[in-house]
């Protein structure tokens, strides 16, 4: 693994806005970035990233069995009780699932750790899906890379497969999220992109404009009936609002479904630990609070059970001028794990994360983000990658 | 290899909007099986499979009416009959006859295809019209479908929502 400088291709910008990626540069700061991009060998790509994450998949399915199995850890995971029953019965259904973005800490030398699994709504889908597939693709053409370089990404085909098993007979999606964010929409746009492509009818919904009818089908603005939604927009937060409780019993198919609140929690790394002690893929976790914690010591990474982007996430270090490094935020409410502090490798003055596909329970690739902070923000940018040797 | 073959966008970006994926794909409509296998298109086993189709889907989705009246208007003297079974939108609603149906086609694979599906018939014109209300054909026979056209999908249940607004007060989005 290593990381070698590029030369921009001119007309990336224009080839970016024909594609409909409007968030290229976000407030102004780039976030494509392929002023750098990262070459793997195929076997750290298949041995150390893409075995890893069908291995720790397993052990999350696992976890899921545990953790729907326990109220009590439910609790202490802070989901809501009236939803304990519907989790496990959907887990026990077996519901469909869409996908997962594991992120990874990996230097190319030791095991790759887990950082922490977006099992909800992992978003730079579009960017490691198709942008950096065409950089790719690009670069060769130009001869700036060679004919056989190769990238670990085959996303695109594998939504354009799992779509249609989801949307089911009648090949109807609607696809939800909070339409003012430019990254969300894009997102959905994307995936509904695909849909089309394996033949699905799709429309987007704001996720502030879904109804609800006497039956407990969620609908759409035309009152029609949702027979498979996908929403781009927290779980965790769904279960706490207004129409939380349409979840236990809606008709409607909802992607992601509720036993991925099991996943989505930050409480999934503890239990993983206490279940897989040892694991090489595997970081030291506990919950606050709990005796064991102790044993991490005054170093450690302080994490809010739920919570997006990084926030509220600390590194607490005695080494670190003032002690801590933090990212602000309004999570924290429900709880905090403590994870041990595990650093992201870096090149230059840059950490770099690898968010780890999977779609449909496969890995499916990888996507890598930069920061100038050693906690992956949303001020992050993305870096394409490729594969020789 | 460990990427995609091929990385395709439809509906994203300028670029696939010039492009627009649309096609037409023969399908036929019928007022019944006799007159479907009498057309000598399709075998009397597809007739007969996409009326089974059709017919299983009218109670459901079929025009909704509150009265026998605002239903007649719409499609004729003695056209119409309470539903018998629960409607998509709740209740026993007042509905059109089943007055014929769409044969569905899957040629060419998903892009290409158009379902069978319930048809109505308005009063006065006569014109054949799916259970969402779009224009089918003027009269039985073949009849050439846009995969683009409401026509070309299944029809969906519309219903009554009784309340909205209830996600969104927690999160400005996931990217924020």
């Amino acid at each position: 693994m290593e990381r070698i400088a590029f030369d921009e291709r001119p007309d990336w910008r224009d080839d970016a806005e024909r594609c409909g990626f409007a968030f290229h540069t976000i407030d102004g700061e780039p976030y494509w970035d392929e002023t750098h991009a990262y070459r793997f060998t195929l076997e750290e790509i298949e041995t150390n990233i893409e075995d890893p994450t069908q291995e720790l998949l397993s052990l999350c399915y696992q976890a899921v069995d545990r953790i729907l199995g326990d109220d009590a850890l439910m609790e202490r995971m802070a989901i809501p009780e009236e939803f304990h029953e519907a989790a496990r019965a959907s887990w026990k259904r077996k519901d469909y699932d869409l996908y997962g973005r594991f992120d990874f800490a990996y230097d190319g030398q030791s095991p790759a750790k887990l950082l922490e699994f977006n099992a909800d709504t992992p978003t730079s889908l579009f960017e490691s899906s198709v942008f950096q597939w065409r950089w790719l693709e690009q670069m060769k053409e130009e001869h700036l890379l060679p004919q056989d370089a190769d990238q670990f990404n085959s996303i695109h085909e594998k939504l354009v497969e799992a779509l249609p098993v989801i949307a089911g007979a009648n090949r109807r999606m609607h696809f939800a999220a909070v339409l003012e964010s430019v990254e969300d929409r894009g997102t959905i746009e994307y995936l509904a992109d695909c849909a089309v492509q394996a033949g699905i009818e799709t429309s987007l919904i704001d996720i502030n404009d879904i109804g609800v009818d006497a039956e407990g089908w969620f609908t759409d603005t035309n009152d029609y009936r949702i027979e498979t939604l996908f929403k781009l927009y927290p779980l965790e937060d769904m279960v706490r609002e207004e129409f939380g409780q349409y979840l236990i019993r809606t008709p409607t198919r909802v992607i992601e479904p509720l036993w991925k609140l099991a996943l989505s929690n930050k409480g999934l790394l503890p239990v993983l630990w206490e279940m897989f002690p040892g694991h090489p893929n595997l970081l030291p976790a506990y919950f606050e609070g709990s005796p064991a914690a102790a044993s991490l010591g005054e170093t450690y990474v302080r994490k809010p059970l739920l919570s997006r982007e990084g926030a509220n996430v600390a590194i607490i270090d005695p080494d670190l001028p003032e002690g801590r490094v933090s990212v602000g935020g309004s999570y924290g409410a429900e709880g905090f794990i403590r994870q041990q502090l595990h650093k992201l490798p870096q090149f230059g003055d840059d950490w770099a994360v690898i968010g780890s596909w999977v779609i449909a329970g496969r890995p499916a690739g990888i996507g890598i983000r930069e920061d100038k902070s050693p906690i992956t923000r949303n001020t992050s940018r993305f870096l394409p990658h490729f594969i020789t040797g | 290899m460990k990427r995609s073959v091929a990385v395709s966008l439809v509906i994203m970006g300028a670029a696939s909007l010039a492009a627009c994926q649309d096609e037409t794909v023969d399908s036929a409509v019928y007022s019944s099986v006799d007159e479907c296998i009498a057309g000598k298109i399709y075998t009397a086993e597809k007739c007969e499979t996409d009326f089974r189709t059709a017919a299983a889907m009218h109670e459901k989705v079929a025009p909704a009416f509150q009265s026998r009246e605002d239903c007649e208007a719409e499609f004729g003297a003695n056209q119409c009959a309470q539903a018998t079974e629960q409607h998509a939108s709740g209740g026993f609603p007042f509905l059109p006859l089943l007055a014929g149906y769409m044969i569905g086609r899957t040629l060419g694979g998903p892009a290409a295809a158009v379902p069978a599906q319930p048809l109505y018939r308005q009063a006065g014109t006569g014109t054949y019209v799916n259970a969402g209300g779009n224009t089918v054909a003027r009269s039985t026979g073949p009849v050439k479908v846009s995969t683009s056209s409401p026509v070309a999908k299944a029809p969906a249940a519309t219903t009554r929502t009784i309340a909205r607004g209830g996600f969104g007060s927690r999160s400005m989005g996931v990217s924020a």
